[in-house]
């Protein structure tokens, strides 16, 4: 359901457009009108609707002003107005949107809709965000999803001892003792759990650095890992992995 | 300045009320009446947008329309702007009646001037907007008085067509003759005086 505010300085354009957004447009709830930006700036703080659809000419302050009580505007805006002449000023704006009066069922739809579209796409984008700071916040709950010959499996991170990589397979070693296959190469998942204190200490080796047990020296020593395995540790990447230690 | 510079302005004043936002305001007040289901309503917006527009049809071609017509032409128009705001700040047109109706006045010019009065009072809180007509023979005389408010204002909506309506004051004398007289400030807002012609 969109919530939507109109802001107009006639009330029989308001009474009239919430009518149409009533009755005819699908999921479309009207949480406010207002009869001027200034009005309208307290309604949408109040009510943080989805969509605004504002007039352009209204007395004292024109319908640009209210994108100066706003920053970052999160909402979509539509412009309902009679004048033509502004169109190309509203698009100039975060408008998605600009419609002339008497307004067009038809348009008004097609503007419901992409309003739709755009706020579903938001959401999507702020998911991925919450996700992303999840990845990089939460290494004890965090998960990870990886393709197995029947579909996906989802690992916490923190039960993941470390991962060999053999051309394009790696192979997951599991606190449970579990062994898990995948066809991605080890590459990938460097990339995936860099952020989660994994260290690529070898050409074949992906280790979880809360999981080793002992660090044994020599040119490029080896560590033993939890389950009592041991692990290389490459010359050339022996520098690298005792800054990451230190680091800890 | 010559006939063709008064008969493009003629042209263009008829354009910038036809086409402009007043025309397409009046049919969306129709429009949410309709939405509404207030059929009286509706059919009085109706009804007045209709004369409006037959006006606006008829005079396109006229310089010049008797004082009755064009005095109808705007209570009609006041009539549409009150269905569309229904606020108590309209004005009411003063004395009119002293005028002569087969005197002859030039189309078009009242309005411009009474459209920006009238913009400029809806923005001033608690003013007050009246529209007197004196008739000191030949001359037609509309004061409007915004109280509070006697200086020389345009209002940006409608600032292109209020000049165009000086425009075609000044085309008119150059052109014809006629001595027409727009006076901004002193003891109103605006003072619009046209020669009528019998």
């Amino acid at each position: 359901m969109l919530r939507a505010i109109i802001i107009d300085d006639e009330p029989k354009s308001r009474e009239g457009l919430e009518a149409m957004l009533q009755d005819m447009i699908k999921d479309v709830v009207v949480a406010a009108t207002a009869d001027s930006v200034a009005n309208g700036v307290r309604a949408i703080e109040k009510h943080q609707p989805d969509v605004v659809f504002l007039d352009i000419e209204m007395p004292r302050n024109d319908g640009f002003a209210l994108f100066e009580a706003f920053n970052p505007v999160d909402f979509e805006v539509v412009f309902t107005t009679a004048h033509e002449q502004y169109a190309l000023q509203a698009f100039r704006t975060t408008a998605i949107d600009y419609l002339l009066k008497p307004i067009d069922l038809d348009q008004l739809n097609q503007a419901v809709d992409k309003v739709r579209e755009k706020r579903q796409k938001d959401r999507v984008n702020k998911n991925f965000e919450v996700f992303v700071n999840n990845l990089k916040n939460s290494n004890a709950n965090h998960q990870i999803a990886i393709s197995s010959s029947d579909g996906l499996i989802f690992l916490k991170v923190e039960n993941i001892i470390y991962l060999r990589g053999d051309g394009a397979y790696t192979y997951f070693f599991l606190k449970s003792g579990e062994r898990i296959t995948t066809s991605k190469n080890l590459k990938e998942y460097e990339d995936l759990l860099s952020d989660y204190d994994f260290f690529r200490v070898h050409k074949s080796f992906l280790i979880n650095l809360h999981e080793m047990k002992k660090y044994v020296r020599g040119e490029g020593g080896y560590v033993v890992m939890s389950n009592g395995d041991t692990v290389d540790v490459s010359k050339r990447r022996k520098e690298n992995f005792m800054a990451a230690l230190s680091k800890l | 300045m010559n006939m063709d510079d008064l008969d493009n302005n003629l042209l263009n004043s008829y354009k910038a009320f036809t086409g402009s936002h007043f025309m397409l305001n009046a049919l969306n007040t129709i429009q949410s009446e309709i939405l509404l289901r207030k059929d009286s309503d509706a059919f009085q917006a109706i009804q007045v947008f209709t004369r409006l527009y037959k006006h606006a049809l008829r005079s396109s071609n006229d310089h010049h329309l008797e004082f009755a017509e064009e005095i109808n032409f705007i209570h009609q128009y006041l009539k549409m702007e009150h269905l569309r705001f229904n606020e108590g700040k309209f004005p009411r047109l003063i004395n009119h009646s002293a005028v002569p109706d087969d005197l002859s006045v030039p189309t078009y010019l009242l309005q411009s001037f009474l459209e920006n009065a009238l913009l400029v009072n809806r923005e001033l809180p608690l003013s007050n907007l009246t529209v007197r007509v004196e008739y000191v023979r030949p001359m037609v005389r509309c004061i409007m008085d915004i109280s509070g408010k006697p200086e020389h204002t345009y209002h940006p909506k409608v600032q292109e067509k209020t000049r165009l309506a000086e425009e075609r004051i000044n085309l008119l004398n150059a052109v014809h003759n006629e001595g027409h007289r727009l006076i901004w400030g002193g003891k109103a807002f605006c003072t619009l005086e046209l020669n009528g012609i019998n």
